[in-house]
């Protein structure tokens, strides 16, 4: 007994010390929290990075002089910087005879901006980037860029085993990459153009905000005129390559948020989604390769994509883009974060996830009307599932 | 209860909290492993060649020019390039005019910056894959 109470006080603190550290390392991730296991350098450079995605630019810092939003956070808003949001914008291609898809570059494509600074309205006496006639146009609502670092760590060779651009198996689900005008494979965008986050993300600083930086030193032009002079007298870059670091840090190391605990009714509806042929094309979980950074390494992470482009049918269907993408086909959509999304599919045009799942057609009907087919019951066990994601 | 299990538990568990913490903070130390993006190769100094591969946008044959469609991300713009009687044009190795380019191929370009002009040395087409291929 006297050995018992002699080891009694050293037990009991050690079970609180190791208690309290276990809580204190396995505290659940916020939203916007970073991802865990960042080195200290790392943390900073993600903290300074939010700095820099929630910067409100204004004409005198390098905004315009065509835009469609003053700070990535501006669009990417709710209910956290690297949400997603309620600015829309508007893409046009042309697909041409050959089969070429024409991003009109000549004539201001393939992203048209909504928005002017004081001085080009004033000059031009237009206030939003005229879009060719002919061209075909496309709604693309902002995403959210939760776990996309994740995404980027994906292996290529990951993504090329999934597709199956000839439908060999005979599911009915294809799969195919799209390709950048370089030929590399595409993953990013809502036609997985770009093949890197790091492109996704810099290029995103002149398209969206009219800010230049030092992959893209053009302000670009109106509708393929040319900015008038004087309109946006500061050199370029008006970035530097440092401010596009942190932005990049901020999003490459912003963590997906953790899917909640499932219910009983969730379990089911997690096992429906495989059944009724969901997970085909929304993989549940992908798994990152060798990474610089221990953080992005090797990882299994909650993804809900392939990343490949599947024909979604003539309802959905808008305009080409890249090597590859038809207007019908959209890459599958990572459904990271979904139960904080305010609006659903491409263009946002359903309200809620049981709209944006019947609104689904091509290669993705077969799920759909399998959806449709199940009891109230499955059906609300479905979207109790995706309600934990 | 056995006494002697419970003087080993605490020890285990102090252990057991140790390499939950270590475990934690395993990512300590790091390197940094943010990417720049890849992005066009920029042109260099005047003679030095430099190799860009993008999509063909247009061929005029009258000014015997190509204009390429390149860029980073969504922020896209069109280089063009001079084509003269030297320059080398193939597709898969045979040899092609310039009016055989078609817009959509996409062309590896071998050029010389001059005056702030691009002229190609060697252009090669080559079809990309569309289905699978090793994804660069």
């Amino acid at each position: 007994m006297i050995m018992r109470r002699d080891f009694l006080v050293p037990m009991l603190i050690a079970l609180v010390a190791g208690a309290a550290a276990t809580a204190a390392c396995k505290r659940p991730l916020e939203l916007g929290d970073p991802l865990r296991g960042l080195d200290a350098d790392q943390r900073s450079q993600f903290d300074r990075g939010r700095a820099v995605f929630d910067q409100v630019f204004t004409a005198e810092t390098g905004l315009g002089p065509l835009f469609n939003g003053t700070a990535c956070a501006t669009c990417h808003a709710q209910p956290v910087s690297g949400g997603d949001g309620p600015i829309s914008e508007i893409h046009a291609t042309v697909f041409r005879a050959g089969g070429f898809c024409d991003p009109l570059v000549e004539r201001g494509g393939p992203v048209y901006q909504q928005q002017f600074t004081q001085a080009l309205r004033d000059s031009l006496g237009l206030s939003s980037e005229p879009i060719p006639a002919e061209a075909a146009r496309a709604t693309r609502t902002t995403p959210d860029v939760f776990g996309f670092g994740l995404l980027d760590a994906v292996p290529n060779a990951t993504i090329m085993a999934l597709a199956d651009p000839d439908d060999a198996d005979g599911d009915g689900i294809s799969g195919r990459v799209n390709r950048f005008f370089d030929g590399r494979m595409g993953r990013f965008g809502r036609k997985a153009l770009i093949p890197t986050l790091a492109e996704f993300n810099e290029g995103a600083f002149p398209i969206e905000q009219g800010v230049t930086v030092p992959n893209s030193q053009s302000e670009g032009t109106v509708g393929g005129a040319p900015i008038p002079p004087g309109v946006d007298p500061l050199p370029e870059p008006e970035l530097n390559a440092g401010l596009v670091a942190l932005t990049d840090a901020f999003v490459r190391f912003l963590a997906p948020p953790e899917p909640t605990k499932l219910t009983n009714e969730g379990r089911r509806g997690e096992q429906l989604f495989t059944e009724i042929g969901c997970a085909s094309c929304h993989i549940p979980t992908l798994k990152t390769g060798d990474h610089p950074v221990s953080a992005l390494a090797n990882k299994e992470f909650a993804a809900f994509t392939d990343l490949l482009l599947h024909d979604m049918g003539s309802g959905l269907a808008d305009i080409c883009l890249g090597l590859v993408a038809e207007p019908s086909e959209f890459r599958t959509e990572p459904l990271i974060g979904l139960r904080f999304a305010q609006r659903f599919l491409h263009d946002g045009r359903a309200r809620t996830v049981e709209e944006a799942t019947v609104l689904h057609g091509g290669e993705a009907a077969a799920s759909r009307n399998a959806f449709q087919a199940l009891s109230e019951s499955d059906r609300q066990a479905v979207l109790a599932y995706l309600g934990s994601i | 209860m056995n006494a002697t299990r419970v003087i080993h538990h605490p020890r285990l568990l102090m252990f057991a909290a140790l390499l939950v913490c270590l475990g934690c903070s395993s990512g300590y130390g790091a390197s940094t492993g943010t990417t720049s993006a890849p992005g066009p190769t920029p042109a260099g100094p005047a003679g030095q060649a430099d190799l860009l591969v993008a999509t063909c946008h247009s061929v005029d044959p009258a000014s015997k020019t190509v204009q390429v469609i390149t860029g980073l991300g969504l922020a896209l713009h069109l280089e063009t390039f001079t084509v003269g009687d030297a320059t080398t044009i193939t597709m898969d190795g045979q040899p092609l005019r310039l009016s055989d380019l078609d817009p959509g191929d996409v062309l590896r370009i071998l050029y010389e910056t001059t005056g702030g002009e691009h002229y190609a040395k060697r252009i090669d087409a080559f079809a990309v894959e569309k289905a699978g291929g090793d994804g660069q």
